[in-house]
């Protein structure tokens, strides 16, 4: 939920070394981590819950998994450029396991085939995540909060300092081209979508194609017992749909996305802000972007669906504190939410009035990689039909097939019929006259 | 006239020997993955570098290490959103992995 409060086990992605509370120093240089990006050798990985660092004995988080002690000098013998495991190391993994968060990425990416990723493909293309995420000096391309980097086309040329984290970087703004003849009528109308669809809507025509993703998490359920012992129940496609410690989870593979106007940037409600819990769900990160918005493109959206700690007197959303010792009011060692908040909203800086209830919020993930071989990209029928159409909850723009103006379809079939009377009226009358000759 | 045959010959022989090696070399390339995506070979062998011969106790000692030939990037990477979880909005407020709220 937030970093704040859980630093020890949201840190343990971090590129550092022990940010476990908010006095963190990040002026010292040697606590950046250097090898979880450029380790190439695959044994370096940070501990779950040692605040960034790398297990130096063996060790088992959770009673199950062992982490076994790295190597330092053979890792840092061996650095170089970042690969799909060095980045997937963190990134594949957010929301606490393989694929859980993004819906995008996993860990079928270390090694995809072209129907999974035509980009990363192993045996073709085989793009690293840098590929695309280019980086100049350790600044890494690609994010969603209030500027998009890179703004504007972003092509790959040097004038544009070689960004490529947009499809129409390397693709351009008419990407479909004929194969042997020189034009092709069918694409000259699929490339005048490239205004208004993004490129993402019709070539990602699903996610979730590696692993399961989380789809709804209700914390509300969580911390129940059976026998005083934590249940895990696992659901059909090997995930928890109930877990002691995370409440109520759903799962979803092969998933139809949902479409939003998108310019490149979130709007988010953060932590403190006041917000009105209504029957609808609050949306805490949520695309920007209109039909009018000439920077907005329709594009695909994994909606997260949550129920999560909330406080109904200041109307804000509760930090709460998951992780620590018993008696710290960890909800994972405490299982009492009302000491959560307060021990979560007290290291924030936050008030919190002493209530706890729960609210339904959304939050949208942009879905940008998993992109699918062109014979599996959507086709006009997918949006372009009356009733339940890809983009049938899409308002602002005639979709020609799915809208219609009665009235002027009133027009055109009079004139359709009057034009009939008429034929019909000169045929008859030529061939009464050409019996009078 | 029998030189100018044995020219001819020889000549012939030459441009198909080039054509085909030519060729040939082009149809491995097409199996390959494109040379243009592949990752760029590094210039420096790590394992050779004298700083990196030691048995490190620590993290922070590899990163000292590390930044005592990189000397820029301690600089560059301490200002970055992997580092900082930190991001200053255009509205003056705070975004980041550090500042927000999500629903996992």
């Amino acid at each position: 939920m937030a970093v704040t409060s859980n630093w020890c086990r949201c840190t343990s992605c971090h590129a550092g070394y022990g940010w476990k509370d908010k006095n963190f120093d990040f002026n010292k240089v040697e606590n950046i981590d250097c090898l979880v990006c450029h380790d190439t050798t695959g044994t370096y990985k940070k501990f779950p819950t040692d605040c960034g660092y790398p297990p130096l004995k063996d060790k088992v988080f959770a009673g199950k998994k062992l982490f076994k002690a790295v190597n330092l000098s053979f890792v840092a013998q061996h650095v170089g450029p970042s690969t799909r495991e060095s980045c997937g190391k963190c990134h594949f993994y957010s929301g606490g396991g393989d694929g859980v968060k993004r819906g995008d990425i996993d860990s079928t990416l270390i090694a995809p085939d072209k129907k999974l990723d035509v980009h990363m493909d192993a045996k073709g293309l085989n793009f690293t995540c840098a590929t695309c995420h280019t980086t100049t000096a350790h600044e890494i391309d690609g994010r969603h909060y209030d500027t998009p980097a890179p703004g504007g086309l972003a092509l790959a040329f040097p004038k544009y300092e070689g960004h490529r984290v947009r499809c129409e970087s390397c693709h351009g703004l008419r990407p479909h081209r004929p194969k042997q003849k020189l034009f092709d009528w069918r694409l000259v109308k699929l490339n005048d979508h490239t205004d208004r669809v993004a490129c993402q809507t019709c070539h990602i025509p699903l996610y979730a194609r590696g692993r399961p993703t989380n789809i709804y998490w209700d914390w509300s359920t969580a911390g129940q017992f059976k026998d005083g012992k934590p249940i895990v129940k696992m659901g059909p496609l090997g995930r928890p749909v109930y877990h002691s410690k995370k409440g109520t989870l759903k799962w979803g593979r092969d998933l139809v996305p949902v479409y939003r106007w998108y310019n490149g940037t979130y709007s988010y409600i953060l932590p403190g802000e006041k917000v009105e819990a209504g029957p609808e769900p609050i949306e805490i990160i949520k695309p920007n972007g209109s039909p009018t918005d000439p920077k907005a493109r329709i594009f695909p959206f994994k909606p997260h669906l949550g129920k999560q700690p909330y406080d109904p007197v200041n109307k804000t959303l509760i930090i709460p504190k998951l992780f620590g010792p018993k008696g710290s009011g960890a909800f994972w060692a405490d299982h009492d939410w009302k000491a959560a908040a307060a021990a979560g909203m007290a290291a924030a800086g936050l008030p919190f009035s002493g209530e706890v209830t729960f609210v339904k919020t959304i939050y949208y993930h942009a879905l940008s990689h998993m992109v699918a071989p062109k014979e599996d990209a959507l086709k006009c029928g997918a949006c372009h039909i009356r009733k339940g159409g890809r983009l049938a909850d899409i308002s602002g723009v005639y979709l020609p097939g799915r809208d219609r103006v009665p009235e002027l379809d009133k027009i055109g079939a009079t004139l359709c019929l009057i034009a009939l009377c008429l034929v019909t009226i000169h045929g008859l009358a030529r061939i009464i006259l050409a019996f009078k000759k | 006239m029998r030189l100018a045959v044995w020219v001819l010959i020889g000549w012939w022989l030459g441009v198909a020997t080039v054509w085909g090696s030519v060729r040939g070399q082009n149809v491995g390339e097409q199996i390959a993955a494109p040379k243009y995506f592949k990752p760029p070979v590094s210039t420096a062998d790590h394992s050779k570098f004298e700083a990196l011969k030691k048995d490190f106790k620590s993290p922070q000692e590899v990163t000292k290490a590390c930044l005592s030939c990189h000397n820029k990037a301690g600089e560059q990477f301490k200002k970055t959103l992997h580092f900082t979880w930190t991001w200053r909005g255009k509205d003056g407020r705070l975004y980041g992995k550090a500042h927000v709220i999500n629903n996992y």
